[in-house]
């Protein structure tokens, strides 16, 4: 099948009322959940994750990939109207989207913003279109070596690209790592810390941990944290009228910006959105000819790291639809409803469901489309979701919470494992645990294990076939690189640090 | 009080003969040991819009998967025995874990009386098309040469494709090295790449590696000739004795429910296997519509039982 062919099996899924229906759904929860610093994107995938089980397999995915996607639109709106991040990932919006604010060019920020998104979103797309097939192909031929180094690579860039501390970092994968090993071996059938329970024999669920350390604790942080910042600018629909200096300023740094998030999207274990908005940030800083202008309202400190995110968004799918793996903790709840809807993800899914992948590729084109109209004649109303008081949110959450753990497998259990993981989780993250990390350790950990081991079952004993093979051979060279490489960056003293 | 007592008792008695008569007069719950989609859901669900349809009833279906089966197993199994809780029960459950468990919470054999089979999926052994052998005969062969050398995927330990190869070594007197993967897909994924030379699979989950020529066909593990594929011999015709085994699904009943009530279920589900509506949904899915009678499904069970703890003590496995 041509190229064609597949995107019209794509768009008679996509545009069928009912998936069009979740498609919108979706994409506005995601940017209501975008849009509250508080809640976010994983918190509602996590929520809507057990009610996708009652939908048809693409309509569920096609709702929850809305939500993702659209929750990187509306993160950008917090943090350009009250300097507080609405999602992890448009943190770096605050840094000149609040300052424009301040200059009263708000409106500016929140169009300029949303016409990044779309265009990044519509570049990581085609992306996606172009090379899953491809891929999927050459997965086919994949063995266990080959997924195992794949991973690792995922892992290496999971803890040597993180934010912040890199202990706690990879003390928080370990963790992870723990958790996922709970559960039935499956190279050898022993079970790990079940104590007896029949409930534990197939570990604990990705349902149960994501709303424990993303449900659970956001409610439980979020009651903590005190709002500081007044919402106090008006947007309006002439406000929002970009000037042609403004739209001549960011054409460039949307392009780039773009680039550099599909790039870190497709690399699985890069954390998606927030490594790529901070990436394309500092990419523009280090190309301008006005580097001083960043971190005072410049238009490329937000137009770049915007549209990084969002092609981010759309093209950690890639690696997740063709090989099933992974790339972050949304992907890999995306990769549970697969596996509860009796789909093993993997390189066979293109083949074996058509249907299910190019809907969801369109799906992506339709929602883009959806959020650029819903967006611009709205934006009034998303700007006021802002003050929506807590008193009713939080509870509601939590009643949510309950409700979706029990419907996944009708077993009360899994309700009092949230609840004893979620305070554990809180008390954790108030020490600086990072959740995302963790989730990643949780989901990847078995994996590599898993592929590990079977390997070695395959080679007899031999560790030279993760050499032999040559997939394996060459993503163990880039882990190799990649290592190399952050420890030499961080010998060497940032050019910044030298230029002033 | 003596009088209240008997009054009791006697109204107890009168509601337990009056539910008899006019059962069903509520919604009868079936418990399923796994999540939805896949074949034991579609039987549990197909079969209980039948139910409904036909007894006037609501018939609901409980997903409660996890535990190797034993959630739903249990539950199921401490149910009143009075035909308003049924167990969608298959191979692992009702014939596997027994033997593979050293101690599992409910008895399958004791807790448990047949209602009828419900569905079948023929099993096939499928080998890579790179394989320096092409028939079940040169199979043999090849594996006779080489012990040990032939490496074989299943869905994971315990599993039915990884005791029917381990039935097949052990009636052929083979030497064959098992690879564990998580779940049917990847171990036919694994066949179709070469990682491993052989598998038992489902004659659905691998018709798309059948079509596309990365597996050839090799033998099917039934007693008989499958439908789907009329060309490929049994294991039996292949020289390989006793080799009788497909994926199947039953329903069950607690021990103690009353055999008027096991009765009339086993009669209303042959009819509703008969429909043709029934049968599409069916064999789409891969699975052939199974009715049988309830004595027919005890011996099978007893075969399967004794079969499987067999298998299990001569390969020496165990999920412990």
């Amino acid at each position: 099948m041509t190229v064609v062919d597949n995107l019209m099996v794509g768009l008679e899924t996509a545009l069928t009322f009912q998936n069009l229906i979740y498609c919108l759904i979706g994409v506005t929860v995601g940017m209501v959940v975008g849009v509250l610093p508080g809640i976010g994107h994983l918190t509602a995938i996590s929520l809507l994750l057990p009610l996708t089980f009652y939908a048809p397999v693409t309509a569920g995915l096609v709702m929850l990939a809305g939500i993702y996607y659209g929750a990187q639109y509306g993160g950008s709106i917090a943090s350009i109207m009250i300097n507080m991040p609405g999602t992890a990932s448009s943190a770096v919006i605050c840094l000149d989207g609040y300052p424009m604010t301040r200059q009263g060019k708000a409106g500016t920020a929140l169009i300029i913003t949303t016409i990044a998104s779309f265009v990044g979103s519509c570049i990581a797309i085609l992306l996606l279109i172009m090379l899953s097939p491809p891929l999927a192909r050459a997965a086919l031929s994949f063995h266990s070596a080959d997924y195992f180094s794949m991973m690792a690579l995922g892992l290496v860039a999971a803890g040597t690209l993180i934010q912040g501390s890199k202990f706690i970092g990879a003390a928080s994968v370990a963790v992870g790592l723990l958790l996922g090993i709970v559960g039935t071996d499956v190279s050898s059938g022993t079970m790990r810390f079940t104590f007896g329970a029949p409930q534990l024999f197939d570990g604990i669920s990705i349902v149960v941990i994501a709303m424990a350390f993303f449900g659970v604790t956001e409610v439980m942080t979020s009651i903590g944290r005190v709002r500081d910042h007044a919402l106090n600018a008006k947007v309006t629909l002439r406000s929002m009228m970009p000037s042609r200096k403004d739209l001549a300023e960011s054409r460039f740094p949307i392009l780039r910006g773009s680039a550099v998030g599909s790039a870190v999207g497709i690399l699985p274990g890069a954390g998606g959105g927030s490594m790529a908005a901070f990436m394309a940030y500092a990419v523009e800083k280090r190309l301008s000819r006005t580097p001083e202008k960043f971190g005072n309202g410049a238009i490329a400190g937000i137009s770049a790291p915007e549209a990084a995110n969002n092609a981010a968004a759309q093209s950690a799918f890639i690696p997740t639809l063709t090989l099933g793996i992974p790339g972050d903790a949304i992907m890999a709840l995306i990769l549970g409803a697969l596996l509860v809807h009796g789909i093993t993800p993997g390189p066979q899914v293109i083949a074996d469901s058509p249907e299910l992948f190019w809907g969801l590729a369109v799906s992506f084109l339709v929602g883009n489309f959806i959020l650029l109209i819903l967006n611009i004649p709205l934006m009034g109303v998303w700007v006021r979701l802002l003050r929506i008081p807590p008193t009713y949110l939080f509870p509601a959450i939590t009643l949510f919470i309950a409700v979706g753990v029990y419907s996944v497998a009708n077993i009360s259990f899994d309700v009092f494992l949230v609840a004893g993981l979620g305070l554990i989780a809180y008390i954790m993250v108030a020490f600086g645990f990072e959740p995302a990390p963790l989730l990643l350790g949780y989901v990847l950990g078995p994996l590599i294990e898993e592929n590990f081991r079977r390997a070695l079952l395959i080679s007899r004993g031999d560790f030279m076939i993760f050499v032999e093979r040559p997939i394996s051979a060459i993503f163990l060279v880039l882990s190799v690189l990649l290592v190399i490489w952050v420890v030499m960056g961080s010998r060497t003293p940032k050019t910044e640090t030298k230029e002033t | 009080m003596k009088r209240l007592l008997a009054a009791a008792i006697a109204a107890i008695v009168a509601s337990g003969a009056a539910a008899q008569d006019d059962y069903p007069n509520r919604a009868i719950t079936i418990l399923v040991p796994f999540a939805p989609g896949g074949v034991v859901d579609l039987a549990s669900r197909t079969i209980g819009e039948g139910l409904s349809r036909r007894l006037g009833q609501e018939v609901i279906v409980e997903n409660r998967a996890g535990g190797s089966g034993f959630i739903a197993a249990t539950a199921a199994a401490q149910a009143d025995p009075d035909g308003y809780t049924l167990f969608m029960g298959e191979a692992g459950t009702l014939t596997i874990n027994p033997s593979l468990f050293e101690d599992t919470p409910y008895d399958a054999e004791a807790d448990f009386t047949t209602v009828s089979t419900i569905t079948d999926t023929p099993l096939i052994l499928v080998a890579n098309k790179n394989a320096d052998f092409k028939t079940f005969e040169e199979f043999l062969a090849a594996a006779r040469a080489e012990p040990g050398r032939i490496t074989y995927s299943s869905a994971g330990i315990g599993t039915l494709n990884h005791l029917a190869p381990e039935w097949m070594a052990m009636e052929g007197d083979l030497d064959i090295q098992h690879i564990p993967y998580k779940g049917g897909r990847p171990a036919a994924t694994a066949v179709a790449s070469g990682e491993v030379d052989i598998s038992v699979v489902s004659y659905s989950s691998t018709k798309p590696f059948i079509d596309s020529g990365d597996v050839v066909v090799l033998a099917t593990t039934s007693a008989e000739r499958i439908d789907p594929s009329p060309d490929t011999p049994t294991m039996q015709e292949g020289g390989v004795p006793n080799i009788d085994t497909s994926q199947w699904t039953g329903l069950m009943a607690p021990a103690g429910t009353p055999d008027s009530i096991l009765d009339m279920l086993n009669s209303t589900i042959a009819e509703i296997l008969a429909e043709p509506e029934v049968a599409k949904t069916l064999t789409e899915a891969g699975a052939a519509p199974y009715p049988s009678s309830r004595a027919d499904f005890d011996a099978m069970l007893d075969r399967l039982r004794g079969q499987f703890a067999t298998i299990i003590e001569t390969a020496g496995i165990s999920a412990q």
